[in-house]
């Protein structure tokens, strides 16, 4: 048994070295995930290695690479495929799945000229033709597929599985107002002469010329704004916040705050809380996480909301607090970027 | 619900996005990790990722991989980083690794505590260590060598230096409990 702990020592002293082989940071991470006990003593091990060897230690945002990951994908595909390429490739999407085509011209730069209609499984879709404003409500909305739309006004937008949009009345008159629930990403032709404004998730996002992705699932959940260029605007009553490339804004419910995400996980990390918990259930365990933690938890199965936990933490991140409250009461965690999910479909007694 | 690897690789050759993110999920944070230990840069080490992770999508027409996804992705990232010194290393003008890697080892006081009293227990503790032990993990520390180089130095094996530096750190981690976040105490329902 001391030769495990031996081998684990030298493991983790050669991983933190930067010595580690491959299979070695695998087999590390692969004994951190088999129990709490192992994650803290390797945290431990970690942090004193930071203190003794005078580095500072920070979390990744796995959701913000990932919208640079998409961003640069999209650049590159883009750099690849000529005008009639991309024309080409559409044209032959359209003739699998079309009922009615229409194509004026496909792809001039910076104003889109193309009409589509696709009906592709449990998705609905509208026509527009350029420069026209319309006055009734066109509503859009999801199952499994994603769906590309392009606007009246140019914009364009991709709208994710499982999400729905509607544009109201007057689209492209004297403004464009879009109700947005789920997920999409909005490529909006700048007119300052037309307000671009979505509401989502109980606040307002404006457009300042620019391309950003927003998630807004169930009312519960923090709303994310992610911008990947140019400036957008959140708002609600009297809190507003600027966004440009790279950013993104989070709306926390729980506090009713509207702020950039870096700003709430650096003031999340230069803070330290207590939590005390005596026999509470899991529903309370997590409102009063939320209630200090920018990175909202969600439960993914209500029946957990009544386990109950014993525990004390002093210090520690949000990320070792959920860690053990999982591995205690049998359920795993998972880090969704804009928060954290637990899931299981039972608590261990 | 798993999907076995062989699966996810050729969803995602046949272009599923759904599955190209389930990876990326699935070890983006141990793989900055990684990279971050060798690099001790974290924007380096998110950088180095996120080539990873554009390749991987733009290219999984040619993706061959031999082994498993994930030890393609580690081990990917493993050469990325050592590549990634060798041309900081000339780009910064040092004349060799070390140089770069005891660069990167600051003396940074810590923050939340008195910087003083932090590192004169970290020298109290470091004092303490059996001899060979405090020789090795000085030369780690604070010459930045790696442990090859440690071996040869002082004639020893490989082994004999990665079980020195796995006494020294564990000893530390003990000897400095004080100046980390607190332990936490568990108690269970019932039990």
């Amino acid at each position: 048994m001391s030769d495990q702990k031996e081998y684990i020592d030298a493991l983790i002293a050669r991983y933190l070295a930067g010595e580690a082989l491959p299979e070695e940071a695998m087999e590390l991470e692969d004994w951190k995930a088999d129990s709490a006990d192992n994650l803290s003593y390797y945290l431990e091990t970690s942090k004193a290695f930071e203190l003794v060897y005078g580095l500072k230690q920070s979390d990744v945002d796995v959701q913000e690479l990932f919208g640079k990951i998409t961003g640069q994908i999209a650049q590159e595909t883009e750099k690849t495929l000529t005008g009639s390429q991309i024309y080409e490739s559409v044209k032959k999407r359209a003739e699998d799945k079309v009922i009615n085509l229409s194509f004026t011209r496909f792809f001039t730069p910076m104003r889109v000229a193309a009409t589509l209609i696709i009906l592709a499984g449990m998705a609905l879709l509208a026509v527009f033709t350029r420069n026209q404003s319309n006055n009734k409500e066109m509503a859009f909305e999801t199952g499994p597929q994603a769906i590309e739309e392009k606007l009246a006004d140019g914009s364009e937008v991709q709208l994710e599985k499982n999400s729905s949009m509607t544009l109201l009345a007057g689209y492209n008159g004297k403004e464009r107002r879009i109700k947005l629930q789920g997920e999409a990403t909005f490529k909006v032709t700048h007119d300052e002469t037309k307000p671009f404004v979505i509401e989502a998730g109980g606040i307002f996002i404006e457009d300042k010329g620019t391309v950003f992705h927003v998630r807004a699932h169930a009312a519960s959940d923090t709303l994310e704004v992610s911008v990947t260029e140019g400036q957008v605007d959140m708002y609600l009553d009297n809190q507003r916040i600027s966004l440009t490339a790279g950013q993104s804004g989070w709306y926390i419910h729980a506090q009713g705050k509207l702020i950039e995400k870096q700003r709430a996980l650096q003031e999340q990390a230069a803070q330290t809380f207590q939590f005390h918990f005596d026999n509470s259930t899991l529903d309370e365990v997590v409102k009063e996480l939320n209630a200090k933690y920018p990175k909202q938890v969600q439960l993914g199965n209500q029946l957990l909301a009544r386990c109950r936990i014993t525990v004390d933490f002093n210090g520690e991140s949000e990320e070792v607090v959920l860690a053990v409250i999982a591995e205690t009461l049998g359920l795993t965690v998972e880090d969704t970027g804009s928060g954290y999910l637990i899931s299981g479909s039972s608590c261990t007694q | 619900m798993q999907t076995a690897e062989s699966d996810i690789l050729t969803q995602i050759k046949a272009g599923d996005t759904g599955s190209f993110e389930q990876v990326y999920h699935a070890h983006c944070k141990a793989l900055v990790r990684y990279a971050n230990t060798i690099l001790k840069n974290q924007d380096e080490a998110e950088d180095i990722v996120q080539q990873l992770f554009v390749g991987l999508w733009t290219k999984r027409d040619s993706l061959e991989v031999n082994t498993s996804l994930k030890s393609y992705l580690y081990k990917a990232v493993h050469n990325s980083s050592l590549n990634r010194i060798k041309q900081l290393q000339i780009k910064e003008g040092h004349n060799n690794q070390i140089e770069y890697v005891t660069e990167k080892y600051a003396l940074s006081p810590n923050a939340v505590l008195d910087g003083k009293e932090v590192q004169e227990a970290i020298d109290t503790a470091i004092g303490e260590l059996p001899d060979q032990c405090r020789i090795i993990f000085t030369m780690s520390r604070y010459q930045g060598l790696k442990y090859q180089q440690i071996a040869d130095q002082m004639n020893l094996s490989v082994k004999t230096v990665e079980n020195q530096m796995g006494k020294a750190l564990k000893y530390l981690r003990t000897r400095l409990h004080d100046y980390l976040p607190s332990v936490i105490v568990m108690l269970l329902f019932g039990n």
